[in-house]
């Protein structure tokens, strides 16, 4: 090997067959298929049958083991043809010349069929879980849509769960996640366009939108962005996500999931646009906002009032996510001064046996509950328990009791962990805890001063994010010129209120809902 | 409908420049105010405020009349070229000084109130670099900062003074009338000062989306100020009295210390004050950093400002540390803006206005012929 091979290295070569043509002879197109695309691959199942009365056309099928629905293709397409077609006796000159015409047209009952003339494509598609058959003779090469393979039915979306509202779930095929979509939007402008991602996994990611309502730029940067992506295989939405998203140096997500099919119409309906990834319960939306983190399914499902009373809540729990921790230490440790006298002293009193600085006394018990927290994933759902109530209860206690960490520390650590559960996105709470500690040791060097310090860094970096070039912080940072956006974020506004759809939405869709009640209605009026 | 980079609204202008004049001069405005006239310092204030708006509508016109360009460009182009290098560095030096008295300032602030103990060099890095972080982040980032900040920081500022009107006595207020009209005339520098930060109007005006209602924009700022310090006056001044706001470094929050919030959580509103403030000094020194920035990037004709904003940190350190006290950094403050403050905001317009205009006439002149 040169020392110019050894240094820019060689190209792999038997990653990529492109473009070889098939055959008019069946038995070079199997030996193609056999020996240079799907050698040593002893799932796959070949079928060679012989058609017609004298058994004089040769065919075969071929799938993968497992992949393709073989009832289907048993009573379908076999049958058809090797039994069916032997009780009438076909013309010669058609048999002799549109044998392909006649199979592909008259004697396969199946919905969908397509065509195929390079082997590759044939290879992909066995490989999809199609079947394909090919004819002696005949260049072309036919795909029986087959696809079946083992599927999770719908089931109630762990992640996002409701009390009220829809129960089913995205799974992991595709197709059945665009269909559960498909169902909540009757509309011929819901369009879906196909991908294929992944230079060896060659995963199927369906991007969904209202033609009409659907910002053009976003859906033009999104397919630039989808085109851009060269890897070799896509397991599951997340990588996706993290190869278009804006900035994958932040720490806070910039592209939306769900597993929900009403959140992702709803988002649709709202001139968002759907990304579904093959194999991945979890549908991406795009461009996502900070205040979509903040949401729940369920806002749209309760009364308004209880809703925008929960919202503010959750904004609520998102500071004391963020900050308590870090107020304890500043005050205990800077100012005093600031809280009540009585609890002044009586603060100092129970931490009155700790050996260490309030910053030790929070890194201990924060890094306990996140260790717990850990843990208590792993482990199957009986001895998760098991962990929370040795972890939570008896560790607590007993560190009170040892003298390692005061009560109200304890107390302060419980209501941050609870707290940071209310945030309804899972990877919006991760985020949160991680800045938690940021702030922390910026509060235990400077007090408050620290704290405001790290929150305006944090706003800072919000106010100069963008999700497909939407400002993250929208429409908080409109909110002096355009305050209709403001109505679906902190609260939620009664559905006749919310009659626009928000910044993302081209001007002319902006219209959503007309109130056309008429209050005049009366049981007891006499006619 | 998104806006591009480094393209602001009329509307985060707005915020920006009401948010770059509040934020040292309010602290000591009572103070200055009643050693200039007494119980009369809101004649000061109305009039002084009057005369800046009519200044800040001479920038807002220089702009209108070339929208886009850099301020280095205008004067280029109103007073040749020699007259820009010299403004700009004129301009540069005035937003560096500027900048690190005001972050001294707030320094001292914290340092009494909440910090005693921590190095007066770590609290001016800490800010510093956090503004050198927007910097990079550019006037756009700027601009939604400042709008989203602007009116719940206003809303906070509002609800911590009516807390404090329970202690107001109207006699306080009183008598009016009374100070020689000599004497409100020569109290018009100190409120002149305490309005300083409109003139980044000059430097940000080239990033506006629409400059042609700039020069409503400016006014408008200015009124909110106006009336956001007559408000304040009022509330020292009603409070404490005439006496003891004299004897006071920082009437303003001593106001706040003597505020009880009946049956709240919260002893000491002081620390609030302090944490709430904090974000309104940022967003004067942040602007200001940003403007000298870009005054420094324009000097050299580079194109990227952001890599500048991080080597200018040791300058503004060092002109911060300078100081030996609080007093001594008032009196630096003082000098410093008598020096630069006339030049930058009254001056330099006017010649680039006589500029303009004997330039329109010359155009029409020829044309008439």
């Amino acid at each position: 090997m040169g020392f110019w091979e050894k240094l820019f290295g060689k190209k792999d070569k038997t990653a990529k067959i492109e473009n070889v043509k098939s055959n008019r002879s069946l038995e070079k197109n199997l030996k193609i298929i056999k020996e240079d695309f799907l050698k040593d691959c002893d799932d796959i199942v070949y079928r060679e049958i012989e058609l017609g009365k004298e058994g004089n056309y040769k065919a075969a099928t071929i799938h993968v083991d497992g992949m393709a629905d073989k009832k289907l293709v048993n009573e379908f397409a076999l049958n058809n043809l090797m039994l069916l077609a032997r009780h009438i006796d076909p013309e010669p000159n058609v048999l002799k010349n549109g044998l392909y015409d006649l199979i592909k047209k008259q004697n396969i009952a199946v919905t969908e069929l397509k065509e195929v003339e390079t082997i590759d494509e044939a290879v992909l598609n066995i490989l999809s879980g199609e079947t394909v058959l090919l004819l002696d003779n005949y260049e072309k090469i036919i795909i029986i849509a087959s696809k079946g393979w083992p599927a999770r039915t719908p089931q109630e979306p762990e992640t996002e769960a409701v009390i009220r509202g829809p129960r089913d779930g995205l799974v992991e095929t595709l197709r059945m996640n665009t269909t559960l979509i498909r169902r909540r939007i009757r509309d011929h402008r819901l369009k879906v366009k196909n991908y294929q991602v992944g230079v060896r996994s060659k995963t199927d990611v369906s991007v969904m939108y209202m033609e009409d309502i659907v910002n053009k730029k976003v859906l033009q940067e999104l397919d630039k962005r989808l085109n851009a992506i060269d890897i070799d295989a896509i397991l599951d939405s997340a990588q996706v996500e993290e190869l278009i998203e804006d900035k994958w140096i932040s720490i806070f997500p910039q592209v939306q999931n769900t597993e929900r099919p009403d959140v992702a119409a709803s988002a649709i309906y709202h001139g968002r646009i759907a990304i579904v990834v093959d194999n991945s319960p979890f549908t991406l939306i795009v461009p996502s906002t900070i205040n979509a983190m903040m949401q729940s399914a369920e806002d749209y499902y309760e009364r308004w009032q209880i809703a925008s009373v929960i919202r503010l809540l959750r904004y609520f729990c998102l500071l004391i996510a963020l900050f308590a921790p870090a107020l304890y230490v500043a005050i205990t440790s800077f100012h005093p001064q600031m809280i009540p006298t009585d609890l002044a002293l009586a603060l100092a009193a129970t931490r009155r046996g700790v050996p260490f600085p309030a910053i030790v006394e929070a890194l201990i018990m924060e890094v306990t509950i996140e260790i717990l927290r850990e843990a208590s994933i792993r482990l199957p759902g009986a001895i998760g328990s098991t962990i929370g109530i040795v972890g939570g209860l008896v560790i607590g206690q007993a560190a009170v009791e040892a003298g390692i960490v005061g009560p109200l520390m304890v107390i302060v650590v419980a209501i941050t962990a609870i707290a940071s559960f209310a945030i309804p996105s899972y990877n919006a709470a991760i985020s949160i805890r991680m800045l938690r500690f940021a702030i922390l040791f910026s509060a235990a060097a400077f007090g408050l001063y620290g704290i405001m310090l790290v929150s305006l860094l944090i706003l800072i970096h919000l106010c100069g994010l963008k999700s497909f070039g939407m400002p993250y912080l929208s429409p908080f940072i409109t909110f002096v010129r355009d305050s209709s956006d403001l109505k679906d974020t902190m609260i939620r506004a009664p559905q006749p209120a919310m009659n626009n759809r928000d910044v993302n939405a081209p001007k002319n869709q902006k219209n959503r809902l007309d109130d056309k009640r008429e209050e005049t209605f009366d049981i007891e009026e006499q006619e | 409908m998104f806006l591009n980079n480094d393209k602001i609204s009329i509307s985060q202008m707005i915020h920006i420049v009401i948010l770059n004049m509040v934020g040292v001069g309010i602290l000591n405005l009572p103070r200055g105010l009643v050693e200039e006239g007494r119980t009369d310092g809101w004649m000061i204030l109305v009039l002084g405020g009057l005369i800046v708006i009519g200044f800040s509508t001479l920038h807002g016109y220089i702009i209108k009349s070339f929208p886009g360009r850099s301020y280095f460009e205008i004067v280029s182009l109103t007073l040749t070229k020699p007259v820009a290098y010299f403004a700009a560095t004129y301009f540069f030096a005035y937003f560096m000084g500027i900048t690190a008295l005001v972050t001294r300032v707030f320094v001292e602030v914290l340092k009494t109130y909440t910090l005693p103990h921590t190095p007066k060099g770590v609290i001016i890095l800490g800010i510093l670099l956090a503004a050198v972080y927007l910097n990079r982040k550019g006037i756009e980032v700027l601009g939604r900062m400042a709008e989203l900040i602007g009116v719940p920081l206003g809303v906070v500022i509002f609800a911590l003074f009516a807390a404090s009107w329970t202690e107001i006595k109207f006699d306080n207020l009183l008598p009016i009338f009374q100070t020689p009209f000599m004497d409100i005339l020569r109290g018009l520098p100190f409120v002149f000062f305490s309005f300083l930060g409109f003139e980044v109007i000059l430097v940000f005006g080239m990033f506006l989306s629409q400059p042609k209602k700039l020069a409503k924009a400016g006014a408008v700022a200015v009124s909110i100020v106006l009336m956001l310090y007559i408000l304040i006056n009022i509330s020292v001044l009603g409070s404490l009295g005439e006496q003891q706001v004299q004897q006071l470094i920082w009437p303003l929050l001593s106001t706040f210390e003597t505020i009880e919030l009946p049956g709240a959580f919260i002893e000491n509103v002081g620390v609030i004050v302090m944490s709430v403030w904090i974000f309104a000094i940022f967003m004067t020194i942040a602007p200001m950093y940003l403007a000298g920035n870009h005054m420094i990037t324009q000097l050299l004709h580079g194109k990227e400002h952001s890599y500048l904003g991080l080597p200018l940190l040791p300058i503004i350190l060092f002109i911060a540390l300078w100081p030996d006290s609080v007093t001594d950094t008032y009196e630096y403050m003082g000098t410093f803006t008598d020096y630069t403050g006339y030049g930058i905001v009254i001056i330099l317009p006017l010649i680039i206005l006589a500029s303009i205009v004997i330039k329109e006439r010359n155009k029409k002149g020829t044309s008439g012929i």
